[in-house]
């Protein structure tokens, strides 16, 4: 019996063995011997693979047994290698040959990265900002020329920021820097302002979202990934352009022989804002009469309270790959944000000197380490206290008009609140951030994730102008949040089939205020506590080498945001009996990447539907024609849509991109909140985009006026169908509200000098100065010129 | 034989003529005829969105707002001689729209922020078919940020801040107003501005000279407490005679406590420039605890009230159920009829001007039930009232009715 036991365990563990998954690392060299980056070292018959450091290592993934790696590179002739298992403590030395045919291989870089994404069966897309970090792009623009994906600014540097994934919006897309929910590190370090340079990779998430982004992300999520390189390095970058814009980086990393390792990350950004409007809502009043006066298009008017600055360092300190840790980092972060408030709702309402401020400090520590305590153990983790004061200054007795000019006073003060009082209304955000990410390598292939996400932010406020209303803002306030995932994912059949099951808890306390008066003002303390369960599956089958399907469903919960809950004393109130939203989402799709078309065109298309059907959607609910409005349980929203993105490539030199998004999103509300029957439902959403297109057209050169050199240039454009601000069935269509259809283009060139070491970009937004709105009557900037010189020196 | 027979022709034929001339006079001395499908607006509010159409049938067919009609709060909105004057308050505008058949047309503009803080107003009227008074709540100051906009010009004649006085240390917290006889007299709320507590404890009223807005002077009646300022409907209305009728606010709900909760729901009148002694206690024809959200004036001394009995109104979202009932008040005779129509949430209709051939028109929604036009034989009784045009019911909200030609 033992014998047979033992047997029994000796080709089990055979077997597991060899079908356990196994890395291999090495250094990748020229002739000439020195290490060599960016060369892509890619499994034979798939696109998973890895590119070297800045130092020329690799470390790369093999699914188990014997496997052949390919090793690419620009200017390198292609070279294989036979590995196994036994490879797996080994170090590979690659010597690669220089080759004059082989030219530029960054797009397959970038397919690679986002094919091996794309392949765990998840709606995704990967964007490589390798070759648009020189230039002055915001992330917002660089994200909103992707499919499914509409990005909504009310104006221009820093302005409020909306994002739609597939038809969910606002909300419920949630955003990560590094897995972490950047909810708590303030307005200054979020998607709308971290300079790109910063960013490695954005991982865009549609509709289902892996456990590993532990979070209760409902419509999609976003993650910017960071430099993770181990090698020391300085980049900084400035650049400079219309409305007196200015953005300055400044990021490196030095790291000893010991392991101990410093980042610096800071950046700065100042703008005036000052672009031309004209046209509905860009009126004043004549002096004697009152009658509206327009600003026309030959004579616009001038934004004068809309300046934006915003300074941010982030350092961090620690140790690198170290036996017991790859990464392990205290880090402090600091940022403080200045801005003025140029309008209301819309262009209609003009104010002169309210303005928001912010700063934030927040401390954390991070710990990464693969194959802790034994083989295929990863543990990834975050704790971080964050501490934000935010100040709506509205103090001013005068009223302005879009002359900038003073027109009159108030004697009560304030701009905002319908003339009503004077406001210095700050807020303080206490939170607490506890992020435990794992996975484990079992058997038979297969890996099981956990992900535990605790947050807890305590609000309070004071405003030495307050009045009665502010009183349960003043109070603390409270919510917390606790998501914990489990996931079990395996990859099958040669690798061609990827599974992941998944399996989430949701669960929100909160403590809000409500004012009671009877003979004297009253808090009462509503103590909520709900929890919710949701689960899903993505999977993916490689039909063909470069034929994909993948599928994936969730249901999925989102909990309300500190502002949705605890309201922000200023225009939205808080809601003691918020509920969470919850969705069941769905996808399927495919994607044909890369097909040859010849010996040096290629083509890549992904095509895609999706389903999602919303309940207890969080709606802002905004008094007719007013500014104070509360977040309430109302809305359910079913609807489904369509994108296809195509990406076509000549001789690694013309890249073009075309993609499209068709959404059916349909109010699913039978019965309002007061139990009447719902007469919109059925109807097309209000307020939201529904068919976007977007075309771009890349052109790269090497050796261009000097050997060694880089010439990058880019041609974009975005279009989105008009669109009606309120209900599109009532009323008559041709007297409606309308977000007109706009077509805009942005280009630029790039230009890096043989050392590598200086880039040159220029770009221009809105090429063609179109009058451009996101928002009713909340007009975009016009055309701007940007010049940006990045210098980076990498040991 | 034949000269009588031309005789009769002639006689016949200018009884005809003179029946046709008086007819046709008819028409143009009592009722303007406008462009067609202009007679009457109908406003709604649909999930905090305004809509509007205008038609010439009440009684018959359908009123709807889906695929047709505009958007835009007509329960914001005056209308004067063919044209409609709307508050616009999302784009800061008091906007002029000339109604033709094909829709209105805008034709003018004014600024609001021209002509206060924020360009926001809660309130417009006619004065005297001549003017537009804006007005909004006071503010912290206790001062209202008016506007007087003359029509025939269409542009601002007067503006600024008017400064309510305080009464004992309290504050004006409410106000809309009517114009009579050279005065406005404004209704008013007065408390402490903090707490909205320690309200006055009998009805104010605030009488300015008018159009110049000085000499303010406080009228003060002891016959109840509350609001007399109105909420969505204005507080106060003047008769055929100049008389100014108000009625005063006294639900807890409304308040957010029960300081004047025990005081009667009534009608008062202002006479000569100040309050009489009339009293019409409302409260006291029922047999419960009743408040009066809303009257409008349907003429002949013959007024409606939104009248809601306060044990069915236990928190805000009851008064958007079937919680409100009509009740037809005579002013003089003191009769007051509680009206069999459907009970409904009347408490949202700011507008409601619509007394055609001394019949009064009033949307009536039920929640969960059937929308209606209801045409009201004034001292019909209780179950004088016809029903009328179908509205779309559910969650649109009829805010605003009133007649435009």
């Amino acid at each position: 019996m033992k014998i047979l036991i033992l047997s029994i365990t000796l080709i089990l563990v055979s077997f597991l063995a060899n079908a356990q998954e196994y890395y291999i690392s090495g250094v990748v060299t020229n002739e000439q011997g020195e290490n060599i980056p960016g060369v892509n070292v890619i499994i034979k018959g798939s696109t998973n693979g890895v590119s070297t450091d800045a130092e020329g290592k690799f470390k790369v993934k093999i699914p188990g047994g014997k496997r052949i790696l390919l090793f690419r590179g620009v200017g390198l002739k292609t070279q294989e290698m036979l590995v196994d298992h036994s490879f797996r403590s080994k170090q590979v030395n690659i010597q690669m040959e220089d080759s004059a045919t082989e030219l530029d291989a960054i797009q397959v870089v970038a397919e690679s990265e986002s094919f091996l994404v794309e392949k765990k069966g998840f709606s995704v897309d990967a964007i490589e900002t390798q070759k648009i970090k020189s230039q002055s792009l915001e992330i917002n623009n660089v994200l909103g020329r992707t499919a499914g994906v509409r990005v909504r600014k009310s104006g221009g540097v820093g302005a409020d920021f909306n994002y739609s994934l597939d038809g969910l919006s606002g909300n419920a897309i949630r955003f990560f820097i590094d897995g972490v929910p950047m909810d708590y590190f303030g307005s200054s370090y979020s998607i709308n302002n971290i300079p790109i340079t910063l960013i490695e990779r954005i991982d865009i998430y549609k509709g289902v979202v892996p456990v590993a982004l532990g979070s209760d992300a409902l419509g999609g999520a976003i993650n910017l990934v960071t430099n993770q390189e181990v090698s020391n390095y300085v980049s900084a970058s400035y650049s400079f352009g219309s409305f007196n814009t200015h953005q300055a980086t400044l990021n490196g990393q030095w790291r000893t022989d010991s392991g101990l390792t410093t980042r610096l990350s800071t950046f700065y950004t100042y703008s005036d804002n000052n672009y031309k409007v004209w046209g509905e809502g860009v009126f004043y009043g004549d002096e004697d009469t009152g009658k509206a006066i327009y600003f026309t298009e030959d004579d616009p008017a001038e934004r004068f309270n809309d300046d934006f600055q915003t300074a941010t360092v982030k350092f961090d300190v620690g140790f690198t790959q170290k036996q017991w840790a790859d990464q392990l980092f205290v880090s402090i972060l600091t940022s403080d944000q200045k801005k003025g408030v140029q309008t209301g709702q819309t262009m209609g309402h003009v104010y002169g000197e309210m303005r928001n401020n912010e700063q934030v400090l927040m401390p954390s520590i991070t710990y990464q380490k693969k194959d802790l305590f034994t083989n295929g153990l990863d543990v990834n983790a975050f704790a971080g206290y964050s501490y934000i004061e935010g100040t709506t200054v509205d103090t001013t007795t005068n009223r302005y008009d879009w002359r900038g000019k003073v027109i009159g006073n108030n004697p009560s003060g304030g701009e905002i609140g319908r003339g009503g009082s004077k406001s210095l209304f700050t807020i303080k955000d206490k939170s607490y951030i506890m992020r435990f990410n794992t996975t484990y390598q079992l058997p038979l292939g297969f890996r099981l994730g956990f992900n535990y996400l605790y947050t807890s932010t305590n609000r309070t406020g004071n405003d030495p102008f307050s009045p009665s209303y502010r009183i349960p803002y003043l109070e603390p306030q409270k919510i917390g949040s606790h998501f914990a995932g489990l996931s079990l994912e395996t990859s099958k059949f040669n690798d061609k089939l990827h599974a992941n099951v998944f399996l989430k808890k949701y669960a929100f306390k909160s403590t809000i205020n409500d004012l009671v008066y009877t003979t004297e003002y009253e808090i009462i303390e509503h103590k909520n506590d709900i929890s919710n369960w949701g689960g899903g599956f993505a999977a993916s089958y490689l039909i063909q080498p470069n034929l994909l399907i993948k599928s994936s469903i969730e249901q999925a919960t989102r909990l309300p945001s500190a502002t949705e809950a605890l309201g922000d004393g200023v225009t939205i109130e808080n809601n003691p009996s918020i509920r969470p939203e919850q969705t069941f989402n769905a996808n399927i799709g495919a994607v044909l990447g890369r097909y040859e078309l010849g010996a040096r065109h290629g083509v890549k298309i992904a095509v895609s539907t999706f389903y999602r059907d919303v309940t207890d959607k969080l709606k802002l609910l905004v008094e007719g024609g007013q500014e104070q409005g509360q977040y309430e349980n109302i809305n359910k929203v079913k609807g489904s849509g369509a994108e296809i993105d195509i990406v076509y490539d000549f001789d690694q030199k013309l890249k073009l991109n075309l993609n499209g998004t068709y959404l059916n999103f349909r109010n699913n509300q039978k019965t309002d909140e007061h139990g009447r029957e719902n007469i919109v439902y059925g109807d097309r959403l209000r307020n939201d985009p529904y068919l976007m297109a977007n075309a771009g057209l890349e052109y790269n050169v090497m050796n261009l006026i000097q050997k060694n050199s880089r010439f990058f240039a880019y041609l974009q454009s975005s279009y989105v169908h008009e669109f009606f601000l309120n209900w599109p069935s009532l009323g008559s269509r041709n007297n409606k509200s309308i977000i007109p259809s706009q077509l805009v283009c942005d280009a630029g060139v790039g230009y890096t000098f043989p050392s590598e070491k200086v880039t040159l970009a220029l770009d221009v937004s809105n090429l063609f100065n179109e009058q451009v709105y996101d928002n009713f009557l909340l007009q975009k900037p016009g055309r701007a010129f940007f010049l940006k010189i990045n210098y980076q020196i990498i040991k | 034989m034949y000269k009588n027979k031309l005789t009769k022709q002639f006689f016949i034929c200018t009884l005809l003529a003179a029946g046709l001339t008086l007819a046709s006079c008819d028409d143009e001395v009592d009722e303007v005829k406008g462009p067609e499908n202009t007679k009457y607006t109908v406003g709604a509010d649909v999930d905090g969105e305004g809509y509007y159409t205008t038609t010439d049938d009440l009684m018959t067919g359908t009123i709807s707002i889906v695929g047709s009609g505009s958007e835009g709060w007509a329960n914001l909105s005056v209308s004067v001689d063919g044209y409609m004057y709307i508050l616009n308050n999302t784009e800061g505008l008091t906007e002029k729209y000339e109604l033709t058949a094909t829709g209105p047309v805008l034709v003018d503009e004014i600024s609001n922020s021209a002509l206060t803080a924020g360009g926001f107003f809660r309130y417009i009227q006619s004065i005297n078919d001549s003017e537009l008074f804006l007005s909004t709540n006071p503010n912290d100051e206790g001062s209202v940020p008016y506007a007087i906009i003359d029509l025939e010009t269409f542009s601002a004649t007067s503006k600024g801040y008017l400064e309510m006085p305080t009464i004992n240390d309290k504050s004006n917290l409410w106000v809309n107003a009517v114009v009579q006889g050279g005065s406005m007299y404004f209704g008013s709320l007065y408390g402490d501005a903090a707490t909205w507590g320690q309200l006055a404890d009998s009805l104010v009223t605030v009488k300015y000279d008018y159009p110049s807005l000085t000499n303010p002077e406080i009228l003060v009646s002891t016959a109840s407490a509350g609001m007399t300022a109105g909420y969505r409907t204005n507080g106060s209305f003047v008769t055929e005679n100049g008389d100014i009728y108000q009625y005063n606010i006294t639900g807890s709900l409304w308040y957010g406590h029960d300081e004047v909760a025990d005081k009667p729901s009534v009608f008062v009148r202002i006479k000569d420039g100040d309050y009489d002694d009339y009293v019409l206690d409302i409260s006291a024809e029922f047999d419960e605890p009743i408040a009066i959200w809303n009257a409008w004036y349907a003429g002949d001394g013959i007024a409606y009230a939104n009248v809601t009995r306060v044990g069915d109104l236990a928190e805000w979202g009851d008064l958007s159920q079937n919680t409100g009932t009509l009740v037809e008040i005579n002013l003089e005779t003191k009769s007051v009829t509680e009206l069999n129509l459907p009970k409904a949430s009347f408490v949202n209709i700011f507008s409601l001007d619509c007394v055609t051939d001394g019949k009064f028109y009033i949307p009536v929604s039920m929640t969960g039930g059937d929308a209606n036009i209801y045409e009201i034989n004034r001292g019909g009784g209780a179950d004088g009232f016809t029903k009328g045009a179908k509205l779309d019911g559910s969650n649109v909200f009829v805010n605003a009715l009133f007649r435009n030609f």
